[in-house]
């Protein structure tokens, strides 16, 4: 064989490809769903029937102003989220260490809604960032992934480009398997080029201090600053926040204010993420406990607001709902590109590499990721309906079903592909991914008929991606039943 | 039947020769894959370093950090792909030295 | 309302695109009026698109409607190429 650009890139393309591929599918798709972080809370928590935010008012933020206070008597760190179209309740909110979790209060009267505790659509935020590795070793895991799609991509369209332009709408349905197959991967693999790029260089970028850290500066190595003792935590009980937040949108220019965070000497009011496409965090400051407003440096560079504008490109919470679907099924379909890769991976080796141990565990890892992770996607939701609104830990309980699921399927795909019936272990699985996707709608209707009714739009959206998932699996399932193993 | 271009050598046809010839091959990617890689990865390091060097604000890192992680996959590519006379490792290098006297002439 | 109508510009310039490729799409040959027709609407129609994106929707979100128009409608082509390939070669 005789070795040329294309051969060696190819070769670059495939195995980088698969390695990272197994990951990035998980990342994409828990990425596009991601999209609908807030949406899917709202989903999972059918106590809160509230559709259109109200600005908040003087005793709900008092109410408020008191959590964050209980919370910090207990050394809780809280912050308030302030009603917005995707979440219109008053949230008091801290991390966890995975996600933001906390109490939701009613925007107009601040009354404690009696929400479940779910584990919400942060649990997709989460491994799409982490992949629920924790924030350091997570992050660098997927930051690696992304660096590897961009290789990946290079070295694709090296390999395709003097075919880039002519054949960018051509797909052979009536062609042999592997050839439609190959089609299908390089019509979305260019078409969604742009959106692939876009998001895996803004999400490298956007954790860039974990891949390319810059080396300590001398001079903040040698100053060795002695601890200062915890300053006191001034009574926030006694703070007024309402006329603090009058002046804090004046102030914040056409922005609508997001967030309250607190900090021992002063409360800052930062603009809300959905403001604009640049992630500005532009924020009012005022001293505690007097609530005198402190001067606020917000002037930024080009390069300060290039990054805000990669970071607001990555995260998409600037997107109208129109475009915030467009993020969504883009990403779906970057997630279908990288699926279709994975496959055409191991078909393209099958003939001379089928009987080996590899081959048959690249089969079953690509059942796992394929056909397992939409699987315990669904179960993760049904847990939701099915596990009582009570239960104590509720939102550990959704995430051990979301991995249980996924480490079941993994050890049926891997079991079966090692006994060489992975046509089996994706029948199975695809009819699993459709058994649960139509029963979502189902039960969602069963177990909380009020919230429907209250929210008709969201829970029709989530049912119905649901019942798509349902169809397109076992639509799969058809074809794979029809044309064999 | 396909043609064959007439300075190209005749293919040598037995198998233990075609598979000792694969395996070198895959032998010689791998180990230049994880040497692009390294190297990329390295020189994006010093780039950062050389653009950030001399400056007290953020900006500057900023700037190494997308220039970095824009050339970083582009260099291992490079790296990897032009392997006759190892031109590609040889050029990522050179930009490392690049990077690096960056950082000298900012100290 | 823009984003169907940055679909329809993408369609009609991608189907201009398989019109001049005849032999890969399996479509009619055009003759030299329609090429150059054909290769004029294959650059304006996206061009008009930019145009209009960025018009009504400001830089950002105007040249992320106009990409995702961009790959959506090159989905739509090839699927209704593809189909119509299907039923040419039906018996």
């Amino acid at each position: 064989m005789r070795e040329t650009l294309r051969t060696r890139l190819g070769w670059l393309h495939g195995w980088f490809g698969y390695g990272a591929g197994l990951v990035l599918t998980c990342i994409f798709a828990t990425g596009s769903v991601a999209v609908f972080n807030m949406e899917i809370t709202r989903w999972m928590q059918p106590e809160v029937r509230l559709s259109a935010p109200v600005p908040p008012s003087p005793p709900a933020l008092d109410a408020a102003a008191h959590l964050v206070a209980a919370g910090q008597a207990r050394g809780v760190s809280a912050f308030i989220a302030l009603p917005s179209a995707r979440s219109p309740t008053l949230d008091v909110l801290h991390y966890n260490g995975h996600e933001f979790v906390g109490t939701r209060l009613d925007p107009a009267t601040g009354t404690v809604i009696p929400a479940r505790v779910t584990a919400g659509g942060g649990l997709f935020y989460n491994f799409h960032h982490t992949l629920f590795l924790g924030p350091q070793a997570g992050t660098i895991i997927v930051n690696i992934a992304g660096m590897i799609l961009l290789v990946a991509i290079i070295s694709g369209v090296v390999i395709h480009l003097h075919a880039l332009v002519p054949d960018i709408i051509l797909l052979r349905l009536s062609a042999a398997r592997l050839r439609a197959w190959l089609d299908a991967h390089l019509l979305m693999g260019v078409l969604f080029l742009p959106f692939m790029v876009m998001m895996a260089y803004t999400g490298v970028l956007v954790k860039a201090d974990m891949i390319v850290p810059v080396a300590p500066r001398p001079a903040a190595r040698s100053v060795q600053v002695p601890a200062l003792p915890p300053a006191p935590i001034p009574d926030m009980t006694r703070v007024q926040l309402a006329p603090l937040l009058a002046q804090a949108r004046a102030s914040l220019a056409g922005q609508e204010p997001g967030f309250i965070l607190f900090a021992p000497q002063r409360v800052s009011i930062f603009a809300g993420d959905a403001s604009s496409a640049f992630l500005t965090r532009d924020h009012a400051d005022f001293s505690l406990p007097e609530g005198r407003p402190l001067p606020v440096d917000a002037t930024a560079t080009s390069i300060a607001r290039t990054m805000q504008l990669m970071h607001g490109l990555h995260y998409a919470r600037f997107a109208p709902p129109g475009l915030r679907w467009l993020y969504f099924l883009s990403g779906l379909c970057g997630t279908a590109v990288m699926a279709s890769g994975l496959v055409l991976f191991v078909m393209k080796r099958r003939c001379h590499a089928g009987h080996r141990w590899a081959h048959r565990l690249a089969d079953g890892l690509n059942v796992t990721v394929i056909a397992g992770l939409p699987a315990s996607m669904l179960a993760f939701l049904e847990g939701n309906r099915l596990l009582p609104a009570s239960l104590t830990g509720r939102e550990d309980w959704e995430t051990g079903i979301f991995f249980t699921v996924w480490a079941l399927c993994a050890s049926h795909a891997l079991f079966n592909a090692l006994r060489v019936q992975a046509h089996h272990a994706w029948r199975v699985q695809l009819g699993l991914v459709g058994l649960l996707g139509t029963s979502l709608p189902v039960l969602d209707l069963l177990c909380s008929p009020a919230a429907f009714h209250a929210l008709p739009g969201l829970h029709m959206a989530v049912d119905g991606m649901g019942s798509v998932a349902a169809i397109v699996a076992l639509y799969a399932r058809h074809r794979l039943g029809r044309q064999g193993a | 039947m396909q043609m064959r271009r007439i300075n190209e050598p005749v293919p040598r046809t037995r198998p233990s020769d075609r598979l000792a010839h694969t395996t070198r091959l895959n032998r010689n990617r791998v180990a230049c894959a994880v040497v692009a890689c390294l190297l990329a990865y390295g020189v994006a390091r010093l780039l950062v370093a050389g653009i950030a060097a001399g400056s007290t604000t953020t900006d500057r890192v900023h700037l190494g950090q997308m220039i970095a992680l824009f050339g970083l996959p582009v260099m291992v590519v490079f790296g990897f792909g032009a392997w006759k006379r190892h031109a590609g490792l040889l050029m990522v290098g050179t930009c490392g030295g690049l990077a690096a006297s960056l950082i000298l002439f900012a100290a | 309302m823009t984003f169907v109508l940055l679909l329809a510009l993408w369609l009609g310039a991608f189907m201009n695109h398989a019109a001049l490729w005849p032999a890969r799409y399996g479509l009619p040959a055009p003759g030299p009026t329609g090429q150059r027709l054909a290769r004029m609407l294959r650059l304006g129609l996206p061009t008009g698109a930019l145009g209009l994106a960025v018009g009504v929707q400001g830089p950002v979100t105007g040249l992320l409607s106009w990409f995702a128009a961009l790959s959506f409608a090159g989905l739509l082509a090839a699927s209704l190429l593809a189909l119509r390939g299907r039923m040419a070669n039906r018996p």
